[in-house]
C-alpha cells in the first residue's frame, strides 16, 4: 500500500523502540517526545539497502555484510525562524526519525540513531529547499536494528 | 513559496545590518542585473564516515552564482574588478522580505560569456568553505520586518548621459550612495517621504520629492539643470 510522510518527527537519539501510542487527533497525531518537523516536508526516502556485498561460496553468492539506512527529507515552505530550528536541531545531532502518514497511522517508520545534515538550496525563482540526508550503517547480522517499522497504537 | 531574488555584491564588509536606520542598506553593493533568472545560494554539508556507523558534518561549502548578466562594457569592466576578490554576497525578494541571504568572505569568479555590439554577457559565481562552528559568521538568513524599500536609477547630464563620478542623497545627507560607473545608484532605506538629489561637483540637479514604499522599487533618472 502506498504512503504518504506528511508528518515526520524527531527526537534526540534513544532507545530502539518497536510500538508507540498515539496522541492529538487526526489529522495532527503527537508522540510524547517526539517533535513535528517544521516546514512542509517534499519526497521523503529511506530504506535498508547493501553496505558491503562479499563474494562468497567461491563467489557464486555474496553475503551481506552490513547493512545501512539512507533517509532523506526534502524541506519547503519553511520560514527563516523555520531555517534556524533545522539547523539546531539536525546539524551533527544524533537524532531519531519516525515518519507517519497521518491517514494510514497504524504503522510508521523509523529510523534510530542517524545524523541527517541540512543542504540548503535558495534559487531564484524556484521553492527554497531543505534537504536532510544521512546514512545509519551498521553490521548486517545485529539484533535490533535501527531501522523499525512501528506499531502505532 | 517562490522567491524572485535581486542579487548584489560588494568587497568585503561583513554581514548588512538591517537594523539601522537612516543608513542606505545597499551601500557599496553593485545590483547583479539579471538576464534571466538562475541566481542561485547552495550551502552543503561535507561529510565523513564516522566510527558509529553515521557521517559527521565537519565543515560546509556555500555556492552562488549569479545567472547571466547582460552589462555595458563599462560594467563589465568594474565588475572584472570583482575576480578572485573576497565578497559579500545580498540575495532577496523586495516583494517579501521573509528570507534574506546574507553572505560574506566568498571569492568570488568573473566569466565574460560572450560579447555582441555594446553588450556583454558575464556571469559571477563564487565558492566559499568553512568549518561548521564558523556557520553563523558566514551566512545569515534572516527576515525583515521593518518597512523598507528600494529607489534605483542613473544620473544623467544636460544631454542624457550617465555621470559616474558622484553621490545621490536623500534628506539630510545620511542616506547616500556612490554613483557605479555606468552612473547608476541604489538605495535601499526605510520607507517615507524623502527629497532626493544628486551630488557632482560642478553641476547643479533637481530635488525630487519622492516617496519609497515598503516592499516596492522606485525608479528615478536624476537630471542635471
Amino acid at each position: 500500500m502506498k504512503k504518504y510522510f506528511n508528518k515526520v518527527f524527531y527526537r534526540t537519539a534513544s532507545s530502539i523502540i518497536t510500538t508507540l501510542t498515539k496522541g492529538g487527533s487526526y489529522p495532527d497525531w503527537t508522540f510524547s517526545g517526539w517533535t513535528l518537523l517544521v516546514g512542509a516536508q517534499g519526497s521523503i526516502k529511506t530504506g535498508i539497502e547493501a553496505d558491503g556485498e562479499e563474494g562468497v561460496d567461491g563467489g557464486a553468492t555474496t553475503y551481506i555484510s552490513g547493512q545501512k539506512n539512507p533517509l532523506e527529507i526534502e524541506v519547503k515552505n519553511f520560514s527563516t525562524a523555520d531555517y534556524n530550528t533545522i539547523m539546531a536541531a539536525f546539524l551533527n545531532k544524533k537524532v531519531d526519525v519516525l515518519l507517519v502518514d497521518s491517514d494510514q497511522v497504524t504503522f510508521g517508520y523509523a529510523v534510530f540513531g542517524t545524523r541527517l545534515h541540512p543542504k540548503l538550496e535558495v534559487v531564484s525563482g524556484e521553492e527554497p529547499k531543505i534537504t536532510l540526508s544521512g546514512d545509519r550503517k551498521y553490521g548486517s547480522e545485529i539484533t535490533t536494528k535501527p531501522f523499525q517499522i512501528i506499531t502505532i497504537s | 513559496m517562490k522567491r524572485f531574488y535581486d542579487a548584489y555584491i560588494r568587497p568585503q564588509m561583513g554581514f548588512v545590518n538591517f537594523a539601522v536606520e537612516n543608513e542606505n542598506l545597499l551601500q557599496y553593493f553593485d545590483k547583479l542585473d539579471l538576464l534571466k533568472s538562475g541566481a542561485y545560494i547552495k550551502m552543503e554539508p561535507e561529510t565523513e564516515t564516522m566510527e558509529d556507523g553515521t557521517t559527521f558534518c565537519n565543515g560546509m561549502k556555500i555556492e552562488f552564482e549569479s545567472g547571466v548578466i547582460n552589462v555595458s562594457n563599462d560594467m563589465a569592466i568594474w565588475f572584472l574588478d570583482y575576480n578572485n576578490k573576497l565578497c559579500d554576497v545580498l540575495m532577496f525578494d523586495l516583494n517579501n522580505l521573509d528570507m534574506i541571504i546574507n553572505i560574506t568572505g566568498i571569492r568570488i569568479k568573473v566569466e565574460k560569456i560572450i560579447e555582441k555590439g555594446e553588450c556583454v554577457l558575464i556571469k559571477i559565481s563564487g565558492t566559499t568553505k568553512f568549518g561548521t562552528e564558523g556557520l553563523d559568521n558566514k551566512i545569515k538568513i534572516e527576515e525583515v520586518m521593518a518597512s523598507l524599500g528600494i529607489i534605483e536609477g542613473k544620473v544623467l547630464d544636460l544631454n542624457g548621459f550617465p555621470l559616474n563620478v558622484g553621490f545621490v542623497l536623500i534628506g539630510d545627507g545620511t542616506i547616500s550612495d556612490l554613483l557605479n560607473i555606468d552612473g547608476s545608484y541604489n538605495i535601499m532605506c526605510s520607507a517615507g517621504n524623502y527629497k532626493i538629489t544628486a551630488d557632482i561637483k560642478g553641476r547643479t540637479f533637481d530635488v525630487y520629492d519622492i516617496e519609497i514604499k515598503d516592499r516596492e522599487r522606485t525608479i528615478l533618472d536624476i537630471r542635471e539643470v
